[in-house]
This record gives structure tokens, C-alpha cells and sequence, in this order.
């Protein structure tokens, strides 16, 4: 027997001790706040978005705490990590809604983190704000409880087809990863591309974590497609990018901005050389509006970062408090029917948020513009009349280069 | 608090089915089992699918039972010729196949998208509101049912069999044993024990998708048969509880250690329980239980 033994009452009485120690800890954390939970991929293959969803919470959090908070309580955000899985995801989500008890969770990346968390939500009656494009998030019955800050993946699909059209493709392939979000391109990018004249050689799907991209990338870029559309994010597509760079392949490459710039990361990952060239889509004016200003300074950014998933978060964040304020109420059954009144209007635009709640405190009528997007919401929760930005990566920056509907 | 309390429950007991499973198959039977995650993957989606096709909770749960055990008896025959490392391989092999199978053949099991609205056992019967409970009781009366019959097999002369067949399979051989059957009534069992897990699985999410299931649950398995003490099902319980509660108890560190950002805690927090997990191996390197062994008694 060693001296370092112990016996297993002991190592039991530690994990309970340990569980009731912090719990403890959870369930006595600071009062009179208001909190907001924050569910990011903190690590997984969602890890490189993660911290920009933290920082944008927080950036929107001190905005609105700036102006005196909402319902005059502070707010808070109460940071999880979903390790980009649903299970682990379900589990983190159970923390926010019942230990911690937050009204809302936001920033939720992965759809199928998104699909799994919201019957726990629904249940629980907790609004569920989501960066996940899967169309099925949205779908059945939601309470009016889940509210998508992003594209969906079908108006995704037909936004890159008609920038692919308008840049001169004749014929395009797919290569795409294997998600809920990812798939749910596919189809309508198809049909939209062949209803513009174009054709579509391949569809090839591929798994994450694959060690190596080559069969797939020889297969589609071996038929000399005009374009190509890579529907992945920014780990599988820097590979990728890499492979074709490698293999000397000359098809026009297309993704989306968080896979192919997101503060820059995309070209550190696959150099200036291979990342020329490289064209991605987003919805816009990610770049250039006002709230994205606040957002980027907020942040501490410098002008002209791209940061969508950051910024989607920010606006949760925002409109989640409006919203609020607007309701007059923290339960979500209240406060979620007025989300789509703060994006929607009637009123003059405001970008800056202590100005809406201003004019909420004052009766006055006004629509919040977004960082993302001049985003407004579908009665289910869809953001719809969204304008995509063209960019294009140019000596290892990225610039508007069109703009379509 | 309580309802996570009760929530988390659940997983403890999900896991230590799983584990139990695995301790049968390699504890006793010294059978490597890499792809436990696939059937339990496969149970989750017999009894999701069932479930949404219609048939009340218990019959998918049944059905998952009887399709688990049937594969999972199936798969042990390839242990004719192999064993050990190799039979490691092929069912992890299997399980990876399996995976594939779900996330592409999108006409049975919808793919990537997963099964949403899998219905809870008795969940008509519930009241608003404690359909957790409920489920936690229906979990801990699977969990009762599937110790007391495994702890049954561990002390029958079948439990001594195995054994001896992990111990030495040409001894066991060589007195007229028949290893192959014993193997595939091994893994068999083995296998309605996953096919109950992964039902429970598919009860509590309530949504199941591919992602959900990976070479992590063979891992907690692994972890919580090894730190209990291969061969003992008390231990295998008292492990799951531990493994589970270093898992979710870490969640709390973010309230504890407010200077430290979100990612910062992400990335420390696994990295102890990692840390924790060797920690019990250092100070137990047997595990926390002995296996059973019969012992003559002295006069």
C-alpha cells in the first residue's frame, strides 16, 4: 500500500464535495443582475469562433451597461462551453437555464448543437438566439422562443449561386462538409445556379477531421469546374485551400466569410500566396455600418476586420436587451414577442443602442440596424431582406468587390 | 439547481450502464471493445426511430434491446480469429462504418439533420414540469435491473467461465469449454445492456444526431471500468458517478474564477479532468473496487 492511497470513500466524498462546493458558488453569484447566457464553442471544431462570441457579448453587455442596463439591472453574460458537440452542449445549456437561470441563451454555433439544445429550451420556456443556419432550427413549433441571427441555409445556397453567376462561372461543383448547415446549401444552390443557365458538375460531401482533403479535391477540381464552392469553415477550408494551392488548380474558389476570413485568421492559416483570390460571401454591411463600428471599437478591433460570428453575438446581445426593456419584463414568453418589433420597426433606423433605449424609455418608435446586417424577422424568426457583400482576398486582405440580393 | 441536480443524474446513469456493459465484455470477458459507441449509437437510433415511427416508447426500447444484442453477438463471431488488439480494431472499425452509414443514408435515418421528437417513456402520464424526474426513476430502475442481472452473471458459474476464458481461452478450451459461444452470449448481453443506454440516450435528448456519438463514449466507458477495477460492477457504478461528476462539477469552475475569460476556463477545464482522471489512477491504480472472487471457505 502506498502513503498516497486513498480509499474510495475518500475520492467519492471529494467529487461530491467538489460538485456541492461550486454549485454552491453558482447558485449565490452576485444578485441583482440580469442575466444572459452565452453558449459558445469554446473549444472543438467550433474553437476559433468561440472567443469572438465572448468578446462580442461582452462588448454589447457594457453598451447596454453603459446606458444603464435594462429594467435598470445590469446585465451579465454567463459564458459556457458547448465543446461544439450536442451533448456537451445540452449538458452546458442545462447549467445556464437551471443553476444559473438566465433569460436567454445566445450565440449557439453549431446547428446541431442548436437542434439538440432547443427541446430543453422550449421546455423550460428560455429564448434561444442562434448563429446556426440549419433551416430546421427554425422549423415546427417554437413558442416564438427561437430567433436565427443569421442567414438560413437556403438563402445562403441561392445568394453564392448568383454571385458565382454574376462573376462569369459557366459551370460550378460543391465540396461540402458533412452538417446540418452546411447541407442545407446544397439543394438550393443547385437550383438556383441551373435556373440562371449555369451546370453543376459534382457534389462531393466530405467528413471533419479528415486527414487528408486530396481525394476529394482531386476529384472536383480535376474537371476544371469555373468555380467551386466550399461549404465548410475555416479549418476544413484552409486545408483545403491549401491542397488545390499545392496542386496548381485554377477554378475560382467560394465560401463563406467565416471560413474565409474571420480577424484574418484564414489567410495566417494558409499564407498570402494560396489565400489570393479566394472569394466569400456575407451578409452586409458587415463591414461598414454603424453598428458594426461600435461593435469593432468595442471589441478593440481595427477598421475593416470581418468578424461575423463576433458581430452576430453582439447584435443578439443587443436586441436581446431592447427587447427586454421594450417588455418591460425579464421572462421570456414576454420579452421574445418584441424581438422581432426592435429588427422590424416602424421608426427612424438607430444603430446605437443607448439611443434605442432612449427612445424605448420615451414611447418612441424606431428599428434597430444591426452590425451583421439591416436584418429584418420572418413571423417564425428567420432574418429575411438581406443584401450578400462579395469579397474577395486580395494581398492577404479582403475586399467588397459586389454586392447582391 | 435541483433539476440539474436531477438531469445530471440521468447522464450518471446512462454512463453507468454503458460502463456495466463494458465491464461484462472486458472486465470478465477480457474482450476489447472499442466500438461500444456504435451500439450504442445503434440503440439510440433503433428506439428514435421506432419512436417516431409511431411505436409507444417501450416497444422501441425493446426493439433497440433485441436489434443491439443481435449485431452486437453478431460482430463478436469475427472473434474466431481474432482477439486482443485486433478485435479492438475491427469493432471500432464497425462502429466508425455505422457512423457513416447514419450520417449518409439520409432516407432512413435523416442524416446529418438527427431524429428530433423522440417521445419519453410514460411522458403522457407525467405532470408539467417533472418529465425529468420521471425519467430519472425509469433510468434507475433500467440501471437496477441491468446491475442485479450482471452482478448475477459475475457470481454464476458463467461469471467463473469468463474468467477463466480472459485469463487463459486455450485452458478453458482444453477442458471442453466452448469460448465462442461464450464469447457471442457475452457480447450479446453486453449488447441489450448498450441497446438500453442508448435508448435512455435517445429518451433524455429527445433529439438524436451523428455528432452526438463518437469514440468519447467508448472512452468514458473505458474510464469508468477502469477506475472502478476491471471486473467489479459496484466499482464500475461509484467510477461513472466520479467520471461524471469531475465532467459536470468542472462546469462550476467559471463562477469560481471569475479573472480567467470563457476560453481560457474551456481549454483548463478539460485539461483537469484529464489531470483528475490520472490522479485517481496515481493514488488507485487498481481501481476503486476488487472484482468478485469466490472464496473457499477456511475451516
Amino acid at each position: 500500500m502506498s502513503v498516497l492511497s486513498l480509499t474510495r470513500r475518500q475520492i467519492l466524498a471529494g467529487a461530491a464535495l467538489s460538485v456541492a462546493a461550486l454549485s454552491a458558488g453558482g447558485a449565490f453569484a452576485a444578485d441583482g443582475t440580469l442575466k444572459i447566457g452565452l453558449l459558445a464553442p469554446l473549444t472543438g471544431t467550433g474553437g476559433p469562433y468561440g472567443k469572438e462570441e465572448e468578446q462580442g457579448a461582452k462588448a454589447a453587455a457594457e453598451l447596454i451597461n453603459a446606458a444603464g442596463g435594462v429594467l435598470g439591472r445590469k446585465i451579465e453574460i454567463v459564458v459556457a462551453d458547448d465543446e461544439s458537440t450536442p451533448t456537451a452542449g445540452v449538458a452546458a445549456a442545462r447549467k445556464l437555464i437551471d443553476v444559473d437561470q438566465v433569460a436567454a441563451i445566445t450565440g449557439v454555433w453549431s446547428s446541431a448543437v442548436a437542434l439538440a439544445v432547443r427541446p430543453v429550451a422550449l421546455e423550460k420556456g428560455t429564448a434561444l438566439l442562434v448563429n446556426g443556419s440549419a433551416d430546421e432550427i427554425t422549423q415546427g413549433d417554437t413558442k416564438g422562443l427561437v430567433w436565427r441571427f443569421q442567414t438560413t441555409g437556403k438563402a445562403w445556397g441561392s445568394a453564392f449561386a448568383r454571385t458565382v453567376k454574376k462573376d462569369g462561372a459557366r459551370t460550378a461543383s460543391l465540396l461540402v462538409l458533412q452538417t446540418p448547415f452546411t447541407l442545407s446549401t446544397v439543394q438550393p444552390f443547385i437550383d438556383q445556379f441551373k435556373a440562371d443557365g449555369g451546370e453543376v458538375l459534382d457534389v462531393i460531401y466530405f467528413n471533419p477531421n479528415q486527414p487528408s482533403y486530396r481525394t476529394e479535391v482531386e476529384k472536383v477540381f480535376g474537371r476544371n469546374p469555373d468555380a467551386v464552392f466550399v461549404a465548410s469553415y475555416i479549418p476544413e477550408f484552409s486545408a483545403i485551400v491549401k491542397e488545390v494551392y499545392r496542386s496548381g488548380y485554377a477554378s475560382k474558389l467560394y465560401t463563406f466569410s467565416h471560413a474565409a476570413d474571420s480577424q484574418g485568421k484564414f489567410v495566417q492559416n494558409v499564407g498570402k500566396a494560396a489565400a489570393e483570390g479566394v472569394n466569400h460571401v456575407q451578409a452586409v454591411p458587415v463591414g461598414n455600418s454603424e453598428a458594426y463600428k461600435l461593435y469593432l471599437k468595442g471589441t478593440g478591433q481595427p477598421a475593416g476586420t470581418i468578424v461575423p460570428f463576433g458581430a452576430a453575438v453582439f447584435d443578439q446581445i443587443i436586441v436581446l436587451a431592447l427587447a427586454i426593456e421594450k417588455a418591460k419584463s425579464d421572462k421570456a414568453v414576454d420579452f421574445a414577442r418584441q424581438i422581432a418589433s426592435i429588427a422590424n420597426g416602424p421608426g427612424p433606423v438607430v444603430a446605437d443602442p443607448a439611443e434605442a433605449l432612449k427612445l424605448i424609455r420615451a414611447g418612441q418608435p424606431f428599428r434597430y440596424s444591426g452590425a451583421t446586417a439591416d436584418f429584418k424577422f420572418t413571423a417564425t424568426g428567420d432574418q429575411t431582406d438581406l443584401d450578400y457583400g462579395h469579397f474577395r482576398v486580395l494581398d492577404g486582405t479582403s475586399k467588397l468587390v459586389g454586392t447582391t440580393k | 439547481m435541483i433539476s440539474y441536480l436531477i438531469a445530471t443524474s440521468a447522464l450518471v446513469i446512462i454512463a453507468a450502464i454503458a460502463g456495466l456493459a463494458l465491464n461484462l465484455q472486458w472486465g470478465l470477458g477480457g474482450l476489447v471493445n472499442f466500438g461500444l459507441f456504435g451500439f450504442y449509437m445503434l440503440g439510440a437510433y433503433v428506439c428514435g426511430l421506432f419512436s417516431v415511427w409511431g411505436a409507444p416508447p417501450l416497444v422501441a426500447m425493446a426493439g433497440a434491446i433485441v436489434l443491439v444484442a443481435l449485431a452486437s453477438a453478431a460482430t463478436s463471431l469475427i472473434s474466431i480469429r481474432l482477439s486482443e488488439d485486433y478485435l479492438a480494431i475491427v469493432t471500432l472499425g464497425f462502429a466508425e462504418c455505422l457512423k457513416l452509414f447514419i450520417s449518409y443514408e439520409e432516407w432512413l435515418t435523416r442524416g446529418t439533420l438527427g431524429i428530433p421528437g423522440i417521445v419519453r417513456p410514460f411522458a403522457a402520464y407525467v405532470p408539467q414540469g417533472y418529465g425529468d424526474a420521471a425519467f430519472l426513476g425509469f433510468a434507475v430502475l433500467c440501471l437496477v435491473v441491468v446491475f442485479a442481472v450482471f452482478e448475477r452473471v459475475a457470481r454464476s458459474p458463467f461469471g467463473r467461465l469468463l474468467r477463466a476464458s480472459r485469463e487463459d481461452p486455450a485452458v478453458a478450451d482444453t477442458l471442453g469449454k466452448n469460448v465462442l459461444v461464450l464469447r457471442l452470449k457475452t457480447f450479446a448481453l453486453g449488447g441489450a445492456a448498450l441497446g438500453i443506454a442508448g435508448s435512455l440516450h435517445a429518451f433524455y435528448y429527445t433529439y438524436i444526431d451523428p455528432t452526438q456519438f463518437g469514440t468519447i463514449i467508448t472512452a468514458y466507458a473505458f474510464m469508468a471500468v477502469v477506475i472502478g477495477g476491471r471486473g467489479s460492477n459496484v466499482g464500475v457504478l461509484i467510477a461513472s458517478f466520479t467520471v461524471i461528476a469531475l465532467l459536470e462539477g468542472s462546469r462550476f469552475l467559471i463562477d469560481v474564477f471569475p479573472v480567467l475569460d470563457g476560453s481560457q476556463l474551456a481549454a483548463l477545464r478539460l485539461f483537469l479532468v484529464g489531470a483528475g482522471l490520472v490522479a485517481i489512477l496515481i493514488f488507485k491504480p487498481d481501481g476503486l473496487v476488487r472484482e468478485y472472487r469466490l472464496r473457499a471457505t477456511r475451516s
